[in-house]
């Protein structure tokens, strides 16, 4: 078939079966990724000896350091799927390509219930605490903001970024308040988790992000037609039955869901939510059953490359997955805005 | 009118704490015709279309569509019914042309049944009945106005509706594309029987295309009926506030309007002059 045969004709089946290859390919990706990861770091395993691991028959050093370095892969791709995911629904449902679990307050609504938990408590506090601590804070967050946001049509998608943006601006102040007359001796760990840093991440960690990515998965497959309607403009969307505030609220609960566990494990990793999705529209196109795994695959790549990178980059420091998104994603943002208009 | 497939009666609607944006509307629309509402910028024409077609409530007054009221009617049932084309219609950026006319299903698809060769069926008819087989395969952005104009009234055929509104679905349109547009929604009701609202500024365009003309000045229904009943250059001057000339072609025996000038309001000259 022609290119021109593919750009014209059955648009169904060739969208489709791109939106599969683009998946293969990121999945391709995402492998090498992972051998790179165990592989690399200051005490570097071979492909001979991880195969010995892997087979079950080395069970030294080398096990336990590619057991660790799994662990904080696979939490860092689990991490950026599900910030990915968060920002493709959010940007869908409030019809906004700037909305991004960021930007509507729910990172801010989290890492401000982990930092209070953190800094208020006496005695060790497990992650699971900050975890909980962290998805009711994202939970409250959107409601609070949802509340903010309530006009006599229903919740406004532009005021409720704006309700978002107020409340980032307001959770981060109480945070560096926080920090200066909390107890000094906790805000190393802090500090570190509040930039997103891997270091330490365990089987907990993997399994509670894995296990909301789960969750979600059918959640978000059965939502996805319903979101697809957010393509249109809001009377198009209406005239097809849709009713918009269900999907709204259904949405909101997702992301903040997603959003809120992945900070909890990563702190804040900013503009995966926003990068990611974007990526994945241009690469398959809007429709969501096409851009939805796209969008995740390329959002754990960007987590668990950042991450090595991060790792590799001057050893033995480990600089935070967050910050090296932060660096790499801003300029990258502003490219990838300049082409669109462009 | 016994044959109405939607019956609206005392409607009124305002804006939260704004003056209401029309009162006391009652309409009966006939089952497989064409209508059209004209009237001015602003008497509430799409406000019209929105609250009839059950895209926004009322606040007072009642709809019944083929008989039930529409209240009654889940969003997704009545979806099957009543198909909606606003004044600009709008779709992500990069969406294509047959994606589009695929979300037209969605009311027809259960909650998790997959796309079935009928939905198949009904999408390529679509393309089909407003000649964009061809383009299924393009971003909808890469389109003419026309065109896109044209996927948008796909999307809403694929949707199978029985009532058909439309919010000025020629505007912004050169003549052969207006004329396509009409000629398939001309089609849409001999061909299928289906029926056709739609909110039109060009008054000769609405007397070519309706077989019924309702008349709107500032939220009010001012008059109804067929368009050689109800046009006349006295109510054109009344509720455009323009004289014009209304004629009848020799040849075709369509209605012609000619536009003469503004009606002049000796208060206004009176308060320029002075």
């Amino acid at each position: 078939m022609s290119v021109a045969g593919l750009a014209t004709g059955s648009g169904a089946m060739s969208a489709d079966r791109r939106a599969t290859y683009v998946s293969v390919i990121l999945m391709a990706a995402l492998t090498v990724l992972a051998f790179a990861s165990l592989t690399l770091g200051l005490e570097a395993i071979s492909p001979g000896t991880l195969w010995s691991v892997l087979s079950g028959n080395e069970t030294g050093d080398a096990a336990h350091i590619a057991e660790l370095r799994w662990q904080r892969f696979a939490t860092a791709a689990g991490i950026g799927a599900a910030l990915a995911l968060s920002g493709a629904i959010l940007q869908t449902a409030l019809r906004n390509p700037l909305a991004e679990p960021g930007v509507i307050g729910l990172s801010s609504g989290a890492a401000l219930a982990a930092t209070l938990v953190m800094l208020a408590t006496t005695g060790y506090v497990a992650t699971w605490q900050i975890s909980l601590a962290a998805i009711v804070g994202s939970m409250a967050a959107v409601a609070a903001v949802t509340l903010l946001a309530r006009s006599p049509n229903g919740v406004q998608p532009l005021r409720l970024i704006l309700a978002g943006i107020a409340f980032s601006a307001l959770a981060g102040a109480v945070i560096t308040a926080a920090t200066l007359v909390g107890p000094p001796h906790r805000l190393p760990r802090l500090l570190v988790w509040l930039s997103g840093d891997l270091n330490g991440s365990n089987w907990a960690d993997l399994r509670l992000i894995w296990s909301v990515l789960l969750i979600a998965a059918p959640l978000i497959i059965v939502t996805m037609r319903r979101l697809d309607v957010a393509m249109l403009d809001p009377i198009s969307g209406a005239g097809l039955g849709n009713r918009r505030g269900i999907t709204l609220m259904l949405s909101l609960f997702m992301a903040a869901s997603l959003a809120g566990v992945a900070t909890t494990i990563g702190g804040i990793v900013i503009f995966v939510g926003l990068i990611a999705p974007h990526l994945a529209h241009r690469l398959v196109g809007p429709v969501n059953r096409r851009r939805m795994p796209v969008a995740a695959l390329t959002g754990a790549l960007i987590v668990a490359g950042a991450d090595l990178f991060g790792r590799l980059l001057d050893p033995p420091t480990q600089l935070p997955a967050g910050l090296i998104c932060g660096v790499i994603g801003a300029p990258f943002f502003f490219l990838l805005m300049r082409h669109r208009n462009g | 009118m016994a044959d109405a497939i939607l019956r609206a009666h005392n409607l009124g609607y305002a804006y939260p704490k704004s003056r209401p944006l029309f009162r006391d509307v009652s309409i009966d629309i006939a089952a497989g015709k064409a209508t059209a509402i004209i009237g001015p910028n602003g008497c509430g024409k799409s406000t019209l279309i929105s609250v009839l077609a059950g895209i926004i409530r009322g606040d007072s007054g009642s709809i019944s569509v083929e008989g039930t009221p529409v209240s009654r009617f889940r969003a997704r049932d009545l979806a099957r019914i009543i198909g909606v084309l606003p004044q600009r219609p709008e779709a992500a950026e990069g969406l294509t042309v047959r994606d589009l006319v695929a979300l037209g299903r969605i009311p027809h698809r259960g909650f998790l049944s997959t796309w079935t060769r009928a939905d198949e069926d009904e999408v390529a008819a679509a393309l089909d009945a407003v000649g964009l087989e061809a383009f299924a395969g393009r971003a909808l952005s890469s389109l003419s106005g026309g065109q896109r104009q044209r996927a948008f009234i796909a999307m809403v055929l694929a949707q199978q509706p029985r009532l058909l509104f439309l919010d000025e679905p020629t505007s912004y349109l050169d003549l052969a594309h207006q004329l396509r547009i009409l000629r398939i929604l001309e089609d849409l009701k001999s061909r299928r029987g289906m029926t056709i609202v739609a909110a039109v500024h060009d008054i000769a365009q609405a007397a070519w295309f309706a077989d019924e003309i309702v008349v709107m000045k500032e939220g009010e229904i001012v008059a109804s009926g067929p368009p050689e009943e109800v046009l006349d250059e006295a109510l054109i001057a009344e509720v455009f506030e323009a004289r014009v000339r209304i004629r009848r072609d020799a040849e075709t025996g369509q209605l012609i309007v000619v536009p003469l000038g503004l009606v002049e309001k000796p208060s206004i000259v009176r308060a320029i002059s002075a």
